[in-house]
């Protein structure tokens, strides 16, 4: 810390944790995303209706 | 060498090391991808194995990161419960043993050193979870497990498994942030992240009872989509029936755990604080077993995939150990957790033999394995073992847990989830005679089978070994009922027990 720091100053913990929950959030949005993808190429569809009839 | 500090903290980094490295060091080989994960996890195991002596012979004790010590900085903490890796590394080890034959057709060759990478990332997520003191570390260990289990789920690349596994996902994730939220919800009244730290500033009195009852509520609901408690396992059927099975072993005997642990977790907090009254929690907790241990008994008996069957089974028992919980008298307590142990055992027993099965016949339902008792004679009675242990007929695991949870129903005076108990234990039982029927007395619907023989011993291996240990935990059962004991009186001591 520099020697002009004057509070008040900013909890770091919670920025900590948002970032981290964003990350979390990006990549289980990437595997839903690619999962989505994979089930588009192997079924035509992505409608619930239609993928529900197929099973 | 037992009390070495360090141990702690290499349980959990380890498996993550040993995750990420498996690509870079097998370079496509499957061969050597699995020994890589397999030595992985024989480090790992005796590291586990160290803690559990370590705790069994000093109790509870933790490690700070870097350091700096709680609430400050992060801290493993080891205690009873935390114990549970022990099953982890356990099951984990055999389950990896097992995959190598496995995935050899059920995978694709390329996929393979991904399919250990996420097989040890999970177990990272198991462990972390259960040694972590920190609230927060802990979502992130819930999520890495989460994470590679939707993508276990998914691996195989067919197309209901991937439907299977975005299901999973979606629930998944939903529960995910209602933990997050919570967790929010707890710094922000509280100022701190360390789970015993934020117990004691709760019971200082100074946060209102309204945002804990909602910290409670999310943490409650989102373990409970984990754990797969009725009315919140629709995921699990199709995921655990249709992901590889060493992965079902995994998940059945393990995963669902996971979500168990942290609502011990959630207790621990909220017993010690001693500002709300949780009887009616509880209560909802105990029918909420109770209706799981039935309706998972009901759905299975119409399944005729066998794997299905199991993972409809896997949501009982969730309720069993639920049940045990809820009743919050020491019996119970010490019944469910020893059952989160004895389960996994038993679950993983299950699965791998229905794996062994289906890896050498071709087939998974009860119609087309109609007499492989005869082809595959010790799978099959591998897995009559696990079903006679998960009815829980002595002298077998299954016996020992219910028994105590039966004992805690009584004891908290509420003699009517105990017959619920014994009740639900006579629906299993109907689905496993019908299993072991159809494999030992029906005649074989595909007579080609009967020459296939038993499968690889790497395949058998895990299977025995699993089995006889269903039986040996059902004659030496008071040792793992003994070391939890001490945890369960210190979980309820706050409530005057």
């Amino acid at each position: 810390m520099g020697a002009g720091a004057r509070p008040p100053y900013t909890n770091p913990i919670p920025q900590g944790l948002i970032l981290t929950g964003i990350v979390v959030a990006v990549s289980t949005t990437a595997l839903a995303l690619s999962l989505i993808i994979r089930i588009w190429k192997q079924c035509g569809t992505i409608e619930a209706d239609e993928l529900r009839e197929m099973d | 060498m037992v009390s070495w500090p360090q141990w702690l903290s290499l349980v959990a980094l380890v498996p993550l090391v040993g995750a990420v490295t498996t690509p870079a060091v097998s370079r496509g080989r499957s061969r050597v991808a699995a020994l890589w994960a397999l030595g992985v996890m024989t480090v790992t195991s005796f590291a586990a194995l160290m803690l559990i002596l370590r705790v069994a012979r000093e109790g509870p004790f933790s490690y700070p990161f870097g350091g700096w010590k709680s609430p400050i900085g992060i801290e493993f903490r080891f205690d009873e419960f935390s114990a549970s890796i022990g099953i982890v590394c356990l099951v984990g080890w055999l389950a990896v043993l097992y995959s190598q034959r496995y995935v050899e057709h059920a995978l694709e060759e390329p996929r393979i050193p991904y399919y250990y990478t996420l097989l040890l990332l999970n177990f990272t997520g198991m462990i972390g979870f259960a040694v972590t003191g920190d609230l927060f570390n802990l979502f992130v260990f819930m999520e890495i497990l989460s994470l590679s289990s939707y993508a276990l789920v998914a691996i195989s690349g067919e197309r209901t498994a991937e439907m299977a596994g975005f299901k999973y996902l979606i629930m998944g994730a939903i529960s995910s942030l209602m933990v997050l939220f919570s967790i929010g919800l707890l710094y922000a009244s509280t100022g701190s992240l360390n789970m015993a730290d934020i117990s004691s500033r709760i019971g200082d009195g100074a946060v209102g009872p309204i945002p804990l009852a909602m910290a409670l509520a999310g943490l409650t609901v989102g373990f409970m989509v984990k754990a797969a408690l009725f009315p919140l396992h629709i995921w699990l059927p199709d995921a655990h029936a249709i992901a590889p099975s060493p992965v079902s072993a995994i998940l059945s005997g393990l995963v669902v755990k996971t979500g168990l642990i942290g609502i011990l977790r959630v207790y621990q907090i909220y017993y010690g604080a001693k500002v709300l009254d949780l009887s009616s929690l509880n209560t909802m907790l105990v029918w909420l077993g109770a209706i799981s241990i039935v309706m998972g008994a009901f759905f299975a008996i119409f399944q005729e995939d066998i794997k299905m069957m199991l993972a409809y089974s896997t949501i009982s028992n969730i309720g069993y150990i639920v049940m045990g919980f809820g009743l919050a008298s020491p019996y119970s307590v010490i019944g469910g957790s020893v059952h989160i142990f004895n389960h996994a055992l038993i679950k993983a027993t299950l699965f791998l033999a229905a794996g062994c099965l289906i890896h050498k016949t071709g087939y998974r339902t009860l119609y087309d394995l109609r007499g492989v008792g005869k082809a595959m004679p010790l799978t099959t009675a591998a897995l009559s073992v696990g079903a006679i242990s998960i009815v829980g007929i002595p002298p077998t695991a299954g016996f020992l847990c219910k028994w105590y949870i039966a004992l805690g129903a009584f004891e908290a005076g509420q003699p009517f989830f105990g017959v619920a108990l014994i009740f639900g234990a006579l629906f299993i039982f109907v689905y496993y005679i019908r299993m072991v029927n159809s494999f030992y007395f029906r005649q074989p619907v595909h007579p080609e089978f009967l020459e296939v023989g038993e499968a690889p011993a790497s395949m058998l291996a895990p299977v025995l070994i699993l089995a006889s240990l269903c039986l040996v935990m059902g004659i030496l059962g008071r040792i793992p009922l003994s070391f939890i004991e001490p945890a369960a009186h210190r979980l309820l001591a706050p409530l005057g027990g």
